[in-house]
Parts: C-alpha cells; structure tokens; sequence
C-alpha cells in the first residue's frame, strides 16, 4: 500500500496514497482538522483597554493569532490532561501599550506581544491587532494553551483538508476546446493537437466532458486518492498529520479497551 | 481608502479569512500601500500568495473604520 508525496513545502504536503479505504483517510483527514493539538490564546485578563475596539472584541482578535505551536507540543500538556492551572499547561503573553497625547493614532501589533516562553511566540510579528487614538492604552495578560480544532476553530492548524479521487484522463480523438474550458488546466495544446499535461490536478469536474463529449474520458481510478493539507503555520504539515494519527490512534486504543471490559 | 456606501462593519481588517482560516492579516498593509500606488490587485495578492477566492475578498473587500471611528472614541 504505498504512499508517494506529490508536493512538500513549508505550508503544504501532497500525498499519493494507494489501497487505503477513503474512510480511513477521512478518518484522518476530519482527526488532523479536530484532533490535533495547536496553541492558542484561550483566556484574556485586561487590566486597561480605552481603545477604539471592546475588550470582548480585543480577546477575539488575540485568540485568532496564530501561535508556532512546533515546540509547545512537547512541552505543554494536551487538553484532556489538563483540568485547570496545573504545571505546563498554560503559558502566557502580554501586551502594554500607551500613546501619549499629541502622538498620532499607533496601531499595536503582535510584535509588542512578550511572551513568557520564547518558542511560544506568534507566527508573525506584522499582524495589527488595534489602533490606539492619542491618549489611549492597552495592557492586558493573554493565557495560551493547547487545544483541539473540535473545541473552537482557532485550534485548527489548517487552512485546507482534502482527500480526493485520483483523475484518470484519456483523449480518444482530439478536441481543442477541452483545453480551453479546463479550469485546472490539465490539457496542453500543442500543434492544434491537445494532450495530457497536469493529470493529477483534474477535480473530475467533467467540464471537457460537457464540450467534447465522448472525445474525452474521464474517471477516478479506483483505491487510489490524492490527499492535501495545508498548514495556517502553526504546525508544519507533516507534525499535523503525525499528531492526528497518535490523536485517531489514541482513541481506538481507549475504544478497545472499553470493548475488552465488557463482558 | 475613504468608506463610503454599504459596508460589513469590520472596522479592521480580520486576523484569519472567515472561510479557510488562513492569516490574513499580515498581509493587509503591503496589500494596502501596492494598491494604493496603483498596482492592480489581483496581481498583488497573487505575489503575496493569497491564492483562494475566500482569501482574495477579505483583502479586496475590507475598508479600515476604524480610522473613521477613532476621532470619536473616548480621550483620555
């Protein structure tokens, strides 16, 4: 049952997987957006805020910021092992920002966040979190700790999820036109003759086949799926897939265990 | 960019896309500043890598109000 990589970079990993059931790749797919553990504001304690934005609204934008939860995996515990304010388990950042009257308006961003741990820091330092008028001022202390995309959607690392059906395109007699109306741009035209160019990025849309009709086929070949993540960062592709699958398999251990009680 | 017309009140621009959830927020101002000086957007969120259509209508869509709001917020 093999499995081959289609594209890999800092945000992205494709997967060419064969002979697996597409249940089992759901399975991961829906376990690496709910189950897998990623750092997040979780708690907001403001001790001054008379900006423009209510304090409610400012602990909103701070729980979106993505946080480099590379590290924090290791050292922090996961949500179910956690019940309060136990040892490693939260960590915190803060935010003091004053402009003084006769300043112009300054906006804060996540760059004046300080972390308590370094390696817990946010993914970029440019996000704008609020302006702040002449006179204004924010200070406030943020809890972070880990949490599971099932809980609220700033704990899902990824942007993209998808398995799909491996495409098979075949061309039984030439049809320019497929060509043209290809939104994913599988075909190559060369000579007045088209051919096959991107095979693997056919979505089996069928639009060629509205035009070409029986010019051209397409089908999905069978046990074979594309599988493709995208990361919003937090964690790199691979530590997401890996940390699903411990997730999913975690919670088949505990299902059999509860099988193997019963009687 | 003056607000004017019918607009989504989001008076700054969202940390993540509401569709994908990706960070969007980073790229805002450069986004800003390359339109401004009459780049044509669809070529610069291309080159920032804003890639989705859920992505491209946070940048392209969003007035900052907050700008318009601020002179009458509370001065301390």
């Amino acid at each position: 049952m093999p499995v081959y990589l289609r594209f890999s970079d800092d945000n992205r990993l494709g997967l060419i997987v064969e002979g697996y059931l597409l249940a089992l790749l759901n399975a991961i797919r829906r376990s690496v957006i709910l189950y897998t553990p990623v750092m997040a504001v979780d708690e907001v304690y403001i001790i001054e805020n008379n900006s423009p934005l209510y304090d409610e609204m400012l602990a909103h934008r701070l729980g979106m910021v993505p946080f480099d939860s590379e590290e924090a995996l290791t050292k922090y515990k996961r949500p179910e092992e956690c019940s309060g304010d136990e040892r490693d388990c939260t960590t915190k950042v803060y935010l003091v920002k004053k402009v003084e009257s006769g300043e112009s308006p300054t906006w804060v961003y996540t760059k004046d966040l300080k972390s308590d741990d370094p390696e817990v820091k946010p993914i970029s330092g440019d996000i704008p979190i609020v302006l702040l008028a002449q006179g204004q001022s924010v200070s406030l202390e943020a809890k972070l700790r880990l949490g599971y995309g099932i809980e609220h959607a700033k704990f899902i690392p990824v942007s993209v999820a998808v398995v799909r059906y491996y495409p098979k395109v075949e061309i039984a007699e030439d049809c320019v036109k497929a060509a043209e109306v290809c939104p994913r741009k599988v075909f190559e035209v060369s000579d007045e003759k088209i051919k096959v160019a991107n095979e693997e990025d056919c979505i089996l849309c069928e639009e060629c086949v509205k035009v070409c009709g029986e010019k051209v086929r397409i089908t999905a070949v069978e046990n074979k799926y594309i599988f493709e993540l995208e990361s919003t960062g937090v964690l790199r592709p691979k530590t997401i897939l890996r940390e699903a699958i411990k997730s999913l398999r975690r919670k088949l251990q505990e299902f059999s265990e509860k099988v193997g009680v019963l009687s | 960019m003056e607000a004017k017309g019918l607009q989504v009140i989001v008076m700054l621009i969202p940390v993540r896309c509401f569709t994908c959830g990706t960070p969007l927020a980073d790229k805002w101002e450069e986004f800003k500043k390359r339109v401004e000086a009459g780049e044509d957007p669809g070529k610069v969120l291309d080159e920032l890598g804003v890639k989705r259509y859920c992505c491209r209508r946070m940048l392209l869509s969003h007035v900052d109000i907050i700008y318009e709001v601020i002179p009458y917020t509370r001065p301390v």
